[in-house]
């Protein structure tokens, strides 16, 4: 298929901590991209591909600030400028990599693929629970053969919880309700249900310390901030009139149509003092990834996301078409065309006007 | 301690009893951070959320819905820069012919005053091109500001025509100016009106129009661009076009919406809109302005002929019958089978 994601977005390259002294190579949205920190800390990303004969930059390595390739040792800037070519004197003129808008914000390093130029109109989202104070958080990545839409429509529709994940699910909820509010805007989808009270799955009473023998409200919001960022929000109310508020926060990049980089990252705000909470809810979470990833791949694996997309919708769907009018009108707006289909699974233009003639 | 989260997403404790199911566009209340006279009978406000959140994203060519009092609903397009997350600007000319939402922008809001927003949406977005036409009249200017901006930035050509009354009521004349050859600022006091012919005589393949102001200003412009691409004039109206909401011939005066997705099959009577008639069948619609304008019901039809009344969408797009506005516009044929 053709790629369904707007290229006019930050997304999250990689995490901090990957980005170190030496080279990480990596594909997003289709391109190879080198990723290094240079002596100042300043994060950088190149085209991950020589100019000269095409090796990846990223077996290459640094020197004193330039990268130097692998092969016949072609030295580039910071700015993807030929800087020095061993076997000549000479460097050629006007020779360069592509260099990448880069910003960052721990724990993610965000890089810009789209138009160069727009990246200023447009700033990577704040996530306050993983840098804020009072939260304490943790992550795990993956890298999975799903297309990126059905990660954000996975998340988009947590009804699936009881059936992927029954161990998580508290006790006695049998069903998980229908989204009870969705609050759209040009750009963002915000979602809030309501739990009937149920009593506590094993890790949240681990986890909240609260008594086991009654039952709790739960509330669960999200918003799909950008094609990049999913943000969901869990609270369960203690009946001390302090929410046990919990985050996860999903960081979805494309690495091509049928694989995308998953960046799952866990917040809470309680209990903060205790490290064994903060590993057990990230057992608890990177268990319930594996399990997520295990369902897309065999979704892709079977239908791929347009057939996916082409499935029935139910109530529990609000959330998920009007994220599909969002990127539907970003792709039609950066490939110039004049009008979106609203309601319909965003494709790339090519692969829409086939399904139309079809 | 703090709750921090995005707009929209309220605490546990709020939370009375379950809501009923409902889509609907994002209002939250924002506070008026800063007020500046720009020109003469022009403010711009800023506006940020009480508690410092981040707001929603948006695009040049946004607008917002301020919510002055239940029956006062008003558009404003966003004129500051899609990279602050923290603040929307608005440009508000004071109407002495308006409907009251100006002049209660102009007395009641302050710095420091509440005011409920929905939004943003877009109807007027900014489609990638290599270069762009902006014609913008008076307060119309408003838009384009982060049209601009975003053309600059993408490294796209761009030719401004700006006409107003006379230059002291025109907004942002001294930022524009700083420009240079890209913008001709045109006051009617000192040399007419807008040399539209001369700005749009000769049709190019690579640019595309982007118009907004006073009606007089579109219905011209949409004459001078007949000769154009279809598809490459782009206007943004804040009143109705005038005629739009005429039906067309052989609109009938009842017909079936069949809502694909739910399976429901409504009767819409004279009288009653498919809008109010979806809504009352519980089916999830999202409207707003209810006058063909704001955009926000735009739904895709699959099957049958809509009677278009609505001044969103522009003759080709009414003409593919693909989409409509729920809230004016009707049907040509006995059976429209909508996406919903």
């Amino acid at each position: 298929m053709n790629p369904n994601y707007p290229r006019d977005c930050w997304y999250v390259a990689a995490t901090s901590d990957e980005v170190g002294s030496g080279l990480l190579g990596r594909k997003l949205l289709d391109r190879p991209v080198v990723l290094y920190r240079l002596a100042s800390g300043e994060a950088v990303a190149l085209e991950d591909r020589c100019a000269h004969r095409a090796y990846p930059l990223s077996r290459g390595r640094l020197e004193g600030g330039l990268l130097v390739c692998g092969y016949h040792g072609l030295r580039y800037d910071t700015a993807g400028a030929c800087v020095g070519v061993p076997s000549q004197p000479n460097v050629p003129y006007g020779v360069c990599v592509r260099a990448y808008p880069v910003r960052e914000e721990p724990p993610f390093v965000w890089v810009w693929l789209g138009q160069p130029g727009r990246s200023s109109l447009h700033s990577p989202p704040k996530l306050p629970w993983l840098s804020g104070e009072g939260w304490s958080s943790s992550g795990e990545m993956a890298c999975l053969a799903a297309n990126y839409m059905l990660v954000h429509e996975h998340y988009l529709d947590l009804t699936h919880i009881p059936e992927v994940h029954p161990e998580e699910t508290p006790p006695g909820l049998k069903e998980m309700p229908a989204l009870d509010h969705v609050s759209v805007s040009e750009t963002s989808v915000t979602y809030t249900r309501t739990l009937p009270p149920a009593e506590l799955a094993d890790w949240e009473a681990e986890a909240t310390g609260l008594p086991r023998d009654r039952e709790y409200k739960r509330r669960h919001h999200g918003t799909f901030i950008s094609p990049a960022i999913l943000a969901e929000g869990w609270q369960i109310d203690g009946g001390d009139g302090q929410p046990y508020e919990q985050a996860r926060i999903h960081a979805v990049t494309p690495e091509s149509p049928a694989r995308t980089h998953l960046f799952s990252w866990f917040a809470h705000n309680f209990a903060l003092d205790r490290v064994l909470v903060g590993q057990r809810l990230h057992a608890v979470m990177a268990k319930v990834m594996r399990e997520d990833v295990a369902v897309l791949e065999a979704i892709e694996a079977t239908a791929g996301y347009e057939g996916s997309a082409a499935g029935i919708h139910l109530t529990a769907d609000a959330g998920v078409l009007q994220v599909r009018r969002i990127v539907a009108r970003m792709l039609a707006t950066e490939t110039g065309r004049t009008s979106a289909e609203a309601g319909r699974a965003p494709r790339s233009a090519p692969a829409r006007k086939t399904a139309q003639s079809g | 301690m703090t709750y921090v989260g995005f707009i929209a997403a309220e605490k546990l404790a709020d939370v009375v009893s379950t809501p009923k199911f409902e889509v609907e566009e994002l209002e939250t209340d924002l506070v008026v951070s800063q007020r500046d006279v720009l020109a003469e009978g022009v403010v711009a406000l800023s506006l940020d959320d009480p508690t410092g959140r981040p707001l929603p994203g948006w695009t040049p060519g946004a607008h917002i819905d301020l919510m002055l009092s239940a029956s006062l609903v008003r558009q404003y397009s966003l004129c500051g820069s899609p990279a602050d997350m923290h603040t929307w600007r608005i440009g508000v000319l004071r109407d002495p012919q308006s409907r009251g939402g100006s002049e209660f922008v102009h007395d009641k809001l302050a710095v420091g005053s509440t005011v409920r927003v929905r939004g943003p949406r877009n109807h007027f977005s900014l489609v990638s091109a290599p270069r762009y036409q902006f014609i913008a009249g008076g307060i119309g200017i408003t838009p384009i500001l982060p049209m601009i901006e975003a053309a600059e930035a993408a490294g796209a050509r761009w030719h401004l025509a700006y006409g107003g009354r006379k230059r002291a009521s025109m907004s942002f004349v001294e930022d524009l100016s700083a420009y240079g050859e890209p913008v001709t600022i045109w006051p009617q006091d000192e040399q007419g009106l807008l040399d539209l012919h001369g700005i749009l005589r000769n049709a190019r393949e690579d640019t595309l129009v982007y118009c907004c102001g006073p009606e007089a200003l579109l219905s011209a412009v949409e004459g001078a661009c007949a000769s154009w691409p279809a598809g490459a004039l782009h206007v943004e109206r804040f009143a109705a076009k005038p005629g739009a909401d005429q039906p067309a011939s052989g609109a009938l005066e009842t017909f079936e919406v069949v809502c694909q997705r739910s399976g429901i099959t409504l009767n819409v009577p004279a009288g009653r809109s498919v809008f109010e008639v979806l809504e009352d069948a519980g089916v999830g619609v999202l409207g707003s302005c209810m006058e063909g304008i704001c955009g926000t019901c735009e739904t895709a039809v699959i099957e049958g002929t809509p009677d278009h009344r609505d001044s969103v969408l522009g003759d080709e797009e009414q003409a593919r019958n693909d989409a409509m506005m729920l809230c004016v516009s009707r049907s040509l044929s006995d059976r429209l089978v909508l996406d919903l």
